[in-house]
């Protein structure tokens, strides 16, 4: 074993240890053996691993970007076909990207208001706690506001150019939030010119309410807004136009090919096959609608079809695949399987026939 | 032979017969009413005795795509309705990528309908139910629910990136042991089992309806028969009986696709049958003659 | 009731099924013999690289929606022999591919396998096609390959969904001679109606080792069927028991339900109130 192919199986032990040990111990360990958690940090480590398979989907890219890019730098055959591939797939990157930094976009205009509204909130527990601060509740009132008014005029202009078409019920709620704030505002304001050390926090309290309901509202008439859009319009044609019905199409094909299939391949050859076509036609005809019309007893057979002789079947060969499967997992685990990532000893061993 | 020889049947022709028995009853609208679907019966007695309980919600994982759309699109939408009509508080989440679109599109299409067969009565996003959104991870996320103290902390924004803690579902603390129910509608396989693995802690476990396609069905009776599984909807045929047991009980629902479907699926399997039957047969006569002309 | 943890039971009867692996890995390293029923499957597999030779057709290999997985190396083994083949008798070989991971560990057992051949200099990286990771896309650029290609002989290996039947009819449509393996029941009809040959669930673990002989995977492969003896004895004794108590009511039959689900916790305290007792 060179040192690559030992740090690999070195890796590949630990991470296995890991997961093996935090399923095999318990939760927490008693106290007399030290009360420890194993698994405190399983949602980080997991995370994690989610984190390194996400960077996978470039190898796919980068494939892409090899097989058929040569196609098109060479002149091989099938060259235009490769062009129309790569040149679908940087559309649909770039409309994809495009839905997604919009949605953000929206979000996070949503998010601004959200978090001036638990700003709002955390200013009036801090005042509450009447605990000593760095920055009196007056000043901390007045930046409050001061963000407040820039966001007031982008949420105005947003539903001053809310589509024809905006639902009264969303631009009514909006339109009702914004003059809720605007009010709040107000008092505020006033509040602080008559009073600096601000004594009335319960408006405070209905300030994040009203924020809370306009972040809200100015997201949805966001959505309605950019649904048409061109860069929606053009999300929507590839998306809901083409991929989903394609999709649907593929999974269509099954119907064509299994009634094609099952009429080419299944002849009754043996004792065998006629006891297996009895059952087949047994299942089918009993869960169809048309089942009264021959026997009202084959939803019940077919059920016992199902319960008994196909689970038996089906739990054996679980069964059988699950060890299978257990066995060539403690393999990997312990880096004794031959075929892996340049082992010299692989194919030494006599070969087949 | 020619290439029209009745023992080796052109595929485009059977390809053409399939596309007539799926279509006139698409087009004619013509439905029958289902085959009874015991599995079927026992999701909607389990879902019809839960009862709304303030705290406690059903969590509803919509793990397919466009391509299992038929069977799986149909058996949520009436799970969905049965939920919404039994008010009981809804979290959707999905660990398909591809299911995105559905956990938005299916509860506002049930809403629609509900208020306009229910005037006067409203049905409000946060309240009645949670879109969480797809959540990558697979069965590492549903590791990560039974562990949680606080559902809202785990999971801290929904789909529209509104903090969880804002709506009236998660005004107070959601774990495991709030989940009244768990469903799950799925086309894929492996995600089923990670449910059945993890969804669960020492003490407690949600009872469990599943919605699968056709395919799956054979496996999903292994846990339907040992109990971790309480109730079960056998593709779009399960959806259909749960549509007719639906509006036995509520008359005035509007009609959906799962018996429109469910018709076309039962002519398609009796044209399946005729032509397993006529290719033994014409085999049969073609082998007898072969032997005869020998 | 949970599983969040393994009781100690449950640990007990892995190390149970676990020990004999690397007792029968070392008898197979020390040279013992082990017999393996023929399986005509794993048989059709060089007739299939032969018959493309003779055709001047290329193979096909297809791992399906397999991820990083023990199903996966199950699979890599026999691709590695299938390469080597198909690097002897200078077969061109396609490796369709869903996930990217899967894609460049296949990669390097290629490699590996032309390396060990001689033959290095003739692996053709654009061998293995990325298709999509998205299932009826893969299906549907899997099915334009074939017929593209007009292969003559179609492996499909590994963990298939709902798209294998249109993978195997693809094959049967260009007159390819097909050998299909999943771990999942029920894609088994599809490929027994579509594919010529067809191994069920875990054939295909034996396969790299009916192929290749190599003593690790046949000391495995022995250990696979002995664990199954032990399973097959406890679900024996649970149905016996099950019955058991339901014949005879009156008698107080073990609870071994309770046994193998006992935590930590119980185990634990029995042995401290022993210590105590000591």
């Amino acid at each position: 074993m060179n040192f690559r192919q030992r740090l690999i199986a070195i890796a590949t032990f630990l991470g296995g240890i890991y997961f093996f040990l935090e399923f095999v111990l318990p939760e927490k360990l008693p106290e007399v053996l030290g009360g420890f958690e194993f698994g405190k940090y399983h949602n980080e480590v997991s995370n994690g691993f989610i984190a390194v398979g996400a960077v996978a989907f470039a190898l796919g890219l980068i494939n892409l970007l090899y097989v058929h890019g040569s196609k098109i730098v060479f002149g091989r055959k099938g060259a235009l076909n490769s062009a129309a591939l790569l040149l679908s797939l940087f559309a649909m990157m770039y409309l994809t990207l495009n839905e997604w930094i919009t949605s953000e976009k929206f979000n996070a205009a949503a998010g601004e208001l959200r978090d001036l509204a638990a700003f709002s909130r955390q200013i009036k527990t801090d005042a509450e706690s009447k605990r000593l601060l760095e920055i009196p509740t007056a000043d901390r009132i007045k930046i409050l506001i001061t963000s407040l008014d820039s966001k007031i005029t982008e949420v105005q202009v947003t539903l001053d150019n809310a589509p024809k078409d905006t639902p009264a019920i969303v631009s009514d709620e909006a339109t009702a939030a914004l003059a809720a704030t605007n009010i709040e505002v107000a008092n505020i304001k006033s509040a602080l010119e008559n009073d600096t050390t601000f004594a009335d926090l319960p408006v405070l309290e209905k300030l994040a309410a009203s924020l809370i309901t306009l972040a809200s509202g100015r997201q949805k008439i966001d959505a309605l807004n950019y649904k048409v859009s061109l860069g929606k319009a053009a999300y929507d044609f590839v998306y809901e136009g083409l991929f989903i019905p394609l999709g649907s199409a593929m999974f269509a094909l099954l119907g064509f090919y299994i009634i094609s299939a099952g009429y080419r391949a299944f002849r009754v050859k043996s004792a065998e096959s006629a006891l297996m076509m009895i059952a087949a036609v047994i299942v089918m005809l009993g869960q169809i609608p048309f089942y009264s019309y021959i026997s009202e007893d084959l939803p019940e057979m077919r059920l016992w079809l199902l319960q008994v002789p196909s689970a038996a079947a089906f739990r054996a060969i679980k069964f059988g695949a699950a060890v299978a499967g257990l066995y060539m997992a403690i393999r990997m685990w312990f880096s004794i399987e031959s075929v892996s990532f340049g082992n010299d000893s692989a194919g030494k061993t006599g070969g087949s026939e | 032979m020619s290439k029209f020889s009745l023992a080796n049947l052109d595929r485009r022709i059977i390809y053409l017969l399939v596309v007539l028995a799926l279509a006139w009853p698409l087009l004619n609208k013509f439905t029958i009413r289902p085959a009874r679907m015991k599995s079927a019966e026992a999701l909607y007695k389990m879902v019809e005795e839960t009862k709304p309980e303030p705290g406690k919600a059903a969590f509803f994982a919509f793990d397919f795509g466009p391509n299992t759309k038929a069977e799986n699109a149909s058996q949520a939408e009436v799970v969905f309705e049965h939920l919404m009509r039994k008010r009981i508080p809804v979290i959707l989440f999905a660990q398909y990528v591809l299911a995105d679109p559905f956990l938005k599109s299916i509860p506002e299409k049930i809403k629609a309908q509900l208020e306009t067969e229910n005037p006067g009565e409203v049905w409000q996003y946060g309240k009645d139910w949670v879109n969480l959104g797809f959540r990558p991870g697979a069965s590492l996320i549903i590791q990560s629910i039974p562990k949680s103290p606080n559902l809202a902390e785990t999971f801290s924004i929904d789909a529209f990136s509104t903090p969880l803690v804002d709506l009236p579902i998660f005004k107070t603390p959601i774990k495991l042991k709030d989940i009244s129910l768990l469903l799950q509608m799925t086309g894929l396989v492996g995600t089923f089992d990670s449910y059945v693995q993890f969804f669960q802690t020492q003490d407690y476990r949600p009872n469990f309806g599943h919605g699968c396609t056709s395919i799956t069905i054979p496996e999903a009776y292994i846990y339907l028969d040992s109990g971790q599984l309480q109730g079960l909807l056998e593709g779009i045929a399960g959806a259909a009986w749960y549509s007719k047991l639906l509006t036995d009980q509520f008359p005035n629902r509007a009609p959906d696709n799962a018996l429109l479907i469910n018709t076309g699926l039962g002519i398609a399997h009796l044209l399946l049958i005729a032509l397993i039957i006529f290719g033994n047969l014409t085999a049969l006569f073609s082998k007898k003659e072969a032997k005869r002309a020998r | 009731m949970g599983v969040e943890h393994a009781s100690p039971a449950m640990i007990f009867i892995m190390i149970v099924l676990a020990i004999p692996l690397f007792y029968f890995i070392k008898r197979a390293q020390a040279g013992r013999k082990f017999f393996v029923r023929r399986i005509a499957g794993i048989d059709a597999i060089n007739q299939a690289i032969g018959r493309a030779a003779e055709l001047g057709r290329p193979i096909s290999f297809c791992t399906g929606l397999t991820v990083v997985s023990p199903t996966l190396y199950a699979v890599l083994g026999v691709l590695f022999h299938v390469t080597r083949r198909s690097a002897l008798y200078k077969n061109r070989l396609i490796v369709p591919q869903n996930t990217p991971e899967v894609m460049a560990i296949a990669e390097s057992v290629m490699k590996d396998a032309y390396r060990i051949e001689g033959r290095s200099h003739e692996f053709d990286p654009s061998s293995i096609v990325f298709l999509s990771e998205e299932q009826f896309a893969f299906a549907s650029g899997y099915m334009g390959m074939i017929h593209r290609e007009k292969v003559a002989s179609a492996f499909l290996f590994g963990y298939f969904a709902a798209e294998s039947l249109i993978l195997a009819e693809a094959g049967q449509q260009v007159g390819a001679l097909q050998v299909a393996a999943s771990v999942s029941p029920e894609q088994v009809p599809f490929f027994i109606t579509a594919c010529d040959y067809t191994l069920i669930g875990e054939e295909l673990f034996a396969a790299a080792a009916y192929l290749t002989k190599e003593p690790i995977q046949m000391g495995s492969l022995f250990a696979q069927d002995r664990a199954k003896i032990v399973i097959f004895g406890l679900i024996m004794l649970g149905v016996g028991v099950a019955t058991a108590k339901t014949l005879w009511l009156q008698v107080s039959w073990i609870d071994i339900d309770s046994i193998l689900r006992a935590p930590w916790e119980t185990l634990f305290s029995s042995v401290m109130s022993l210590w105590g007792r000591a």
